[in-house]
């Protein structure tokens, strides 16, 4: 799954149309497209905002460490030109000085910046990227996600040249709509790495009928688990170790049986 | 290759640190206060960090040279090791750097001068006692020495302390600074080798064992003393045959009197590391192996399987290798002073 918080409607419109996401029922300024697993929240200006958001939409969720999350928005900066989409490398409360460097494993053909997250609009634009929300999006996410999961994405809006005021809701969403084709890639990026870490996770279809058939206690479910994996690893074409196991009357007999099947099953690394 | 570079605010104008930028003028460049800000953070993961790593340029500020396991001694009084370096470019499925660091990226320290000076100090206070130095536990010695230039920079150490012992242990091809330089009597580079069909398919990245055995023999005619490290041995069906294969491989090409020590042995890993590689690969026939834990907390090979392999491969060995130069080891891990969470295996 990927969750997206954004902080104003204009960032998300396009976004919203894009990834076909429609408002979750029973959740305010939350929107979802279970077909793809990509969620969006709407979370307001400001660091608390952001932080907020990400706490509504992990209850919301069920989030875990298998979940991405995309801080995506506008932000100024010195002389990058309007419209340029950033990837982001530290992030710095410009209140508290804490920073937080997110950490990419795939590349994209964007700038990589440094950010701070002011508490009120600046016009003294620096070399760093400016924003509102990404240090408070951060402190939430801490100790929360898989950091590889969890990315900043900026849109410049204005810079020296051009300055805040002429930013509108209308330019917003042509910024966001002409940086469609980058943000896609970045979702799918984080869609797939987090693909990756729920099958790493997942104990398999085999694990939940055999549960659901016999009771095992909490360290033979464990047990379980890591048989039914070195099963998978040593016979990674075997679909289906459950029907085979039909007969067996126990969770004990269970166990025992994957334990002499992968005893007799020979190592073979290549 | 490397994207992204972070770099502590006090290496800044380390030039080293500068000359190391300078071989990736396109990454982009990120200052921090200390490497553990990024290299120990939680909810890392390694695996995933493996697609891309960064590198760290960082200064190490104490501990550089720390008491080696005297398990692993090839023949020195004291034994002790050094890291300038933490992990490593290849992927070898059984590293235990992947269970012990939180962090795939490289963290290089820039402060050499640090270390050697501290080498220095070590070898004085043997005195006449042989002192051993093992540079391969955190990293492959000499993977990433285009870069680093770890061979140019500390091999004058020992060269102007002929009375103590280097050991550069490694699986990689990178020797050509090695071969700039006079040999070395007192400087051994140590190759790891496990048959090439267990090689191909968990030592990821690593060159094949064809392309090791092409490096060790031109260093050998280059004069520089040879070690060979069959450790860990990795079992499989048909281990027997496969290490038997890799012996006679290996003994054709080296040259006894060229031949430093040989040592070996068996896979071992600390439970908590073995417990965090197989969340990372839960999907990996090896540690679908009959594994089993050890009264020491360890997980080894079941003990038939690990001694029959141990006692195989050092009978057949001993039909290659005078007794004085064959080192076996079994497995014993020691704590790491320098850190929370070091050990004494290596990696190479
Ligand atoms: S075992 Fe050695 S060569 Fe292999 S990944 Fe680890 S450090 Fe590198």
């Amino acid at each position: 799954m990927l969750h997206i918080i954004c902080a104003l409607k204009p960032e998300a419109r396009p976004l919203l149309d894009h990834f076909e996401l429609r408002a979750r029922p029973g959740a305010a300024r939350m929107y979802y497209n279970p077909a793809t697993g990509i969620s969006l929240t709407l979370s307001g200006i400001g660091q608390a905002a952001a932080a907020a958001a990400v706490t509504r939409t992990y209850t919301q969720f069920n989030a875990d460490k298998t979940h991405a999350w995309l801080n995506l928005g506008i932000a100024g900066h010195t002389d990058l030109p309007v419209g340029q989409a950033v990837m982001i490398n530290k992030v710095t409360d410009a209140r508290s000085g804490q920073t937080w460097f997110p950490s990419r494993v795939f590349s994209v053909p964007l700038p990589c910046r440094d950010l701070i997250t002011l508490e009120q609009p600046d016009a003294n634009y620096r070399q760093e990227l400016y924003d509102m929300e990404c240090a408070g999006f951060f402190r939430a996410m801490s100790g929360q996600a898989t950091l590889e999961l969890v990315q900043p994405m900026k849109i410049i809006s204005d810079n020296a040249g051009q300055s805040l005021a002429t930013v509108t809701p209308a330019l917003v969403r042509r910024l966001i709509t002409q940086n469609l084709p980058v943000i896609k890639e970045v979702t799918g990026q984080l869609l797939s790495l987090s693909a990756l870490l729920q099958q790493l996770e997942d104990p398999g279809p085999d694990y939940q009928a055999l549960t659901r058939r016999h009771h095992f206690s909490v360290s033979q479910r464990h047990q379980l688990g890591a048989l039914l994996r070195k099963w998978q690893a040593l016979h990674p074409d075997d679909t289906s170790p459950t029907t085979r196991l039909r007969h067996h009357q126990t969770a004990a007999e269970v166990l025992r049986h994957l334990q002499a099947g992968l005893e007799q099953t020979p190592i073979r690394l290549g | 290759m490397i994207d992204q570079i972070y770099i502590e605010k006090a290496v800044l104008e380390h030039p080293r640190a500068r000359a190391v930028m300078g071989r990736f003028p396109h990454a982009t460049v990120t200052v921090c206060d200390r490497y553990g800000e990024i290299f120990n953070r939680k909810a890392q993961n390694f695996r995933l960090q493996k697609r891309k790593p960064a590198l760290i340029l960082a200064g190490k500020f104490a501990n550089h040279v720390l008491p080696s396991p005297p398990e692993y001694a090839i023949g020195g009084a004291v034994n002790y090791y050094f890291s300038h370096m933490l992990n490593c470019i290849y992927d070898c499925r059984y590293c235990f750097l992947q269970g012990m660091y939180r962090s795939a990226h490289y963290v290089l320290f820039v402060n050499y001068e640090d270390f050697c000076q501290a080498i220095i100090e070590k070898i004085q206070a043997a005195g006449a006692a042989s002192a051993h130095f093992f540079s391969g536990y955190d990293c492959d010695s000499l993977a990433l020495d285009p870069v680093t230039d770890f061979v140019r920079e500390f091999l004058p150490v020992f060269r102007r302390h002929p009375q103590a012992l280097l050991e550069l242990r490694t699986r990689s091809t990178q020797i050509r600074a090695l071969l700039a330089q006079e040999p070395m009597p007192n400087c051994v580079v140590a190759f790891s080798f496990t048959p090439a069909e267990i090689a191909a398919a968990i030592e990821h990245k690593a060159p094949p064992v064809p392309k090791r055995l092409q490096a060790l023999q031109r260093l050998q005619e280059h004069g520089w003393p040879i070690g060979l490290r069959f450790d860990p041995l990795i079992y499989q069906d048909g281990a027997r045959q496969q290490y038997e294969r890799l012996f006679g491989q290996v003994f054709d090409v080296v040259e006894p009197a060229r031949l430093h020590s040989v040592s070996l042995g068996s896979f071992r890993l600390p439970k908590s590391f073995y417990r965090n590689l197989t969340r990372l690969y839960p999907d990996e026939v090896l540690f679908a192996s009959p594994l089993e834990e050890t009264a020491d907390g360890m997980v080894a090979y079941r003990d038939s399987i690990r001694r029959e392999l141990l006692s195989f491969c050092r009978d057949t060995l001993l039909n290659y290798v005078a007794e004085e130069k064959f080192f076996p080891c079994e497995a014993v891990i020691t704590s790491n002073a320098d850190t929370d969470h070091g050990v004494g295996v290596p990696t190479n």
